[in-house]
């Protein structure tokens, strides 16, 4: 019989399509698997049911009866709860107070009985209480735990709320194989109880050993469900990518000089594990797979803002041996977040001063000499296609394309040898993001050497020459010639 | 797009301060005639350019944002009266050498505060507030029997008495530090590295900006300019007496809050922080004038800095 049911659901945000006309239905007692590229809709689908996004069209049905679902409390009181992919926890409170965060137990009207929440919570810390780490305690603030404990939190305070429905958009994303041993254990369990789960992981043998069914989304579609015992993984990928799509492996022209501009061996650091790479001159590497499996954090490591733990970089013959951005920067090495906000923009302040802090450094000045320096910006703004009115102008007024083109100029103006991407199109327009790529292919013909990650795929296959895919912090392909197409890479990027 | 420039520039605090203080001064001389007379301006002044002096310390360590803010200040412009009237101890000879020691030790209490909030990671106002505590110690015990110094003549001159038939030189002093400050934010790379750190740390880290280099620098050169003007509050008053500096602590912060600096760092200048500063001068004696005591002003003081708060953290919200 089916619990919940969603019909043709559709929802917009600005111009981009998250949902079109999705229909979907969940039994009693199932584990029901979302699967999708980044983008596809599930997390939208998964806000929808639970009321923190509204949908533009669409009903959602609760044992054949039509409810209006408004906010989260409408959605909690039908029996739902969520796992947020972002996480819904208050950084500053505690493991416990997290995990009854909607209903803390009270004693005199309004103290909070801490004896009572210990004795419930203790039971939700039991269940992950091997597996956790020894620094994880119900007392811990939140801001003290690592990715995968806080994740441990946000399951905890899902498992708290003992709702018949339970949503878990990517629980797994950060957790080691005994934690998620565990939580499957805990999610059967469930099911043997009558729960109805919907499940999102991007890991193949974690959606087969626990899933009952599978419904894939493409492109703000559902494509199909299937009971997961009648598909493999390789009908899955394909039902993914789109028969169409299947053969994409567009070349670009490189005219490579074949001396290796960065190299790097059995480099060890956070999220990422013993990986060997080598970059020619005028070359472009993409490094793939799904996100968070170490891609930005050996970018980081490289550039050094994270330190590695073991491992040699070489810059053409000479080894770099303490990292620092400082000491990059003097080898010519440049590192563009796509995280603009984080680590990029000096908001408030002027496109000058956001430009030059590289330029300043690099030839030791002292003295800003607006006049003179100004053109030298105009000219790479200009190349990228830059749409601002002065440049005395704040950052923060223009739009994120743009922001994004300063922070690439403030690299350009100092004829960088290795370019460092990191997700550099994030968030922005596909016109800037166009500029940015011919200017990338631009760049790698006059024989800069460059490292793009990116989120989107296809940009990957696009516009890299060769593509080492990433999965759970380790290279564990090399994409090169006719085998660079989305196939592979999927299959690469979901196996393990 | 015009119409959006003129009314940022209706509301742009530098504006605002002006307009304070003119309409301050026709109120004082409503109140008391002759309150806006020339010799009471420049009086007015003089005091305020200690304010100032203070102040510019107090502006940079702001600047240079996460919850930068000395409150050491006064007990460091107590401490350096004392040393600076003990070196000179009323000989015009022996003026450089004092100046010297207590620029130093200004600079030396300030690199303690420096070091600890940059590399201890305390947090400035716990750490300045300690040493703050510290110094006031300090001045009980140093002053247990010994007598403080004091002033020499030409410093007394410089700070009350007009300097070759112009202003005070006091004020002269003062016009040339805010040049040299307003040159050093705008022109020096040194400046523009201050509202790096002060908008986007990380953004700074990874453009190479010794970030905390520039940061302990900024508490150093907080404690100079707070022993310079417990130098300048020497000359005014002629000897130094405890804990003279106490009083410059909460209104070295409103002046440069007035002024357009915002609590977070990375926003600001000190043209408005001097003005700022003259603003609280002024407001301050219309008080005395009309006989509110002490703690009255005290109180009104505490209560600009809350309403300012709340007022540009609104604006802030708008803004976004
Ligand atoms: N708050 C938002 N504002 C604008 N666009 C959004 C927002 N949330 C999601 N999107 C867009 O909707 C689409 C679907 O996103 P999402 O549901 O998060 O995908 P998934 O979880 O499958 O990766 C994407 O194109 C994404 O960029
Ligand atoms: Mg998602």
């Amino acid at each position: 019989m089916s619990l919940l049911e969603v019909k043709n659901i559709s929802k917009k945000y600005g111009a981009t399509i998250a949902l079109n006309n999705c229909n979907i239905s969940i039994n009693e007692s199932e584990i029901h698997v979302l699967i999708g590229s980044n983008g596809s809709g599930k997390s939208t689908l998964c806000k929808i049911i639970s009321g923190s996004v509204q949908a533009d069209e669409g009903e959602i049905f609760i044992k054949n009866k039509k409810k209006i679902i408004k906010n989260p409390i409408d959605s909690k009181n039908l029996g739902i709860s969520t796992f947020y992919q972002e996480l819904s926890i208050a950084n500053h409170a505690s493991v416990e107070d997290n995990v009854f965060m909607s209903n803390l137990p009270s004693k005199y009207f309004f103290l909070i009985d801490r004896k009572k929440l210990r004795n419930s919570a203790l039971k939700f810390y039991n269940l992950f209480k091997n597996v956790a780490g020894e620094d994880f305690s119900l007392s811990t603030p939140v801001i003290q735990l690592r990715e995968d404990q806080r994740q441990i939190v946000e399951i905890m305070k899902v498992l708290a709320s003992n709702t018949k429905i339970m949503i878990f958009d990517e629980p797994t994303s950060a957790l080691d194989k005994s934690q998620v041993e565990c939580f499957f254990k805990i999610l059967k369990n469930l099911k043997k109880q009558g729960h109805s789960i919907i499940f999102i992981s991007h890991r193949m043998n974690e959606i087969f050993e626990v899933g009952d069914k599978i419904t894939i989304l493409r492109d703000a579609e559902v494509i199909s469900t299937n009971k997961l015992s009648d598909v493999d993984q390789d009908t899955i990928i394909k039902r993914m990518i789109g028969e169409k799509n299947l053969i994409l492996n567009l070349k670009r022209k490189s005219n490579q000089i074949k001396t290796p501009a960065l190299t790097i061996r059995n480099l060890c650091g956070k999220n990422f594990d013993n990986i060997s790479l080598e970059i020619l001159k005028g070359e472009i590497i993409g490094i793939g797979g799904l996100h968070g499996q170490g891609q930005s954090s050996l970018l980081r490591s490289i550039f050094g803002i994270l330190p590695k733990k073991s491992g040699n970089i070489f810059i053409e013959n000479k080894i770099l041996n303490k990292t620092s951005p400082r000491k990059s920067i003097n080898y010519g090495l440049s590192y563009i977040s796509g995280d603009r906000k984080r680590d990029g923009i000096f908001p408030g302040r002027s496109i000058f001063e956001n430009i030059f802090p590289i330029h300043f450094y690099k030839n030791k000045k002292i003295f800003t000499n607006r006049n003179g320096i100004q053109p030298l910006a105009n000219n790479t703004l200009d190349l990228l296609k830059t749409v601002y009115s002065s440049i005395n102008q704040e950052i923060t007024n223009l739009s994120g394309g743009n922001q994004q083109k300063i922070i690439i100029a403030r690299w350009l103006i100092n004829s960088p040898l290795i370019l460092l991407l990191d997700d550099p199109a994030k968030g922005i327009d596909l016109s800037a993001k166009a500029d940015l790529y011919s200017l990338i292919n631009q760049l790698a013909e006059k024989g800069v050497s460059i490292i793009l990650y990116s989120s989107d795929d296809e940009e990957l296959l696009t516009y890299s020459d060769r593509i080492f895919v990433f999965n759970n912090g380790k290279i564990t392909k090399l994409l090169e010639g006719s085998e660079k197409n989305k196939y592979n890479l999927y299959e690469a990027s979901y196996d393990n | 797009m015009k119409i959006l420039f003129k009314n940022e520039n209706l509301f742009n605090p530098i504006t605002v301060a002006i307009t304070l203080i003119i309409i301050l001064f026709f109120l004082g001389n409503f109140i008391s005639p002759g309150f806006a007379s020339p010799n009471q301006i420049i009086s007015l002044l003089i005091v305020a350019s200690l304010l100032g002096i203070i102040s510019a310390g107090q502006n940079l360590v702001i600047l240079g944002g996460r919850e930068g803010i000395d409150l050491s200040v006064g007990g460091v412009v107590s401490i350096a009266a004392v040393v600076a009237g003990n070196v000179m101890d009323g000989s015009n000879a022996a003026i450089l050498p004092a100046v010297a020691v207590t620029l130093f030790v200004g600079g030396f209490i300030g690199l303690i505060n420096g070091i600890g909030v940059t590399f201890i990671k305390i947090p400035p106002l716990v750490m300045t507030l300690g040493m703050l505590g510290v110094l006031q110690g300090l001045l009980v015990v140093v002053r247990n029997g010994v007598p403080s110094g004091n002033a020499a003549p030409f410093l007394v001159h410089f700070a009350t008495k007009p300097l070759l038939n112009t202003f005070p030189g006091i004020l002269w002093l003062w016009l040339i530090l805010t040049l040299f400050l307003v040159f050093l934010l705008k022109h020096t790379v040194y400046g523009l590295r201050i509202y790096a750190i002060g908008t986007n740390e990380r953004a700074a880290k990874m453009t190479a900006v010794p970030v905390e280099l520039i940061r302990v620098s900024l508490f150093v050169l907080s404690g100079m300019f707070a022993a310079l003007a417990g130098i300048c509050l020497l000359g005014y008053s002629g000897s130094s007496f405890a804990n003279v500096g106490e009083q410059y602590i909460l209104p070295s912060i409103i002046a440069v809050v007035f002024g357009g600096t915002s609590l977070a760092g990375g926003k600001g200048g000190y043209v408005g922080t001097a003005l700022g500063a003259i603003l609280l001068i002024v407001l301050q004696s219309i008080l005395i004038t009309i006989r509110i005591d002490e703690s009255g002003r005290q109180m009104i003081f505490g209560a600009t800095l809350l309403l300012l708060m709340i007022f540009y953290g609104r604006g802030k919200m708008l803004r976004s």
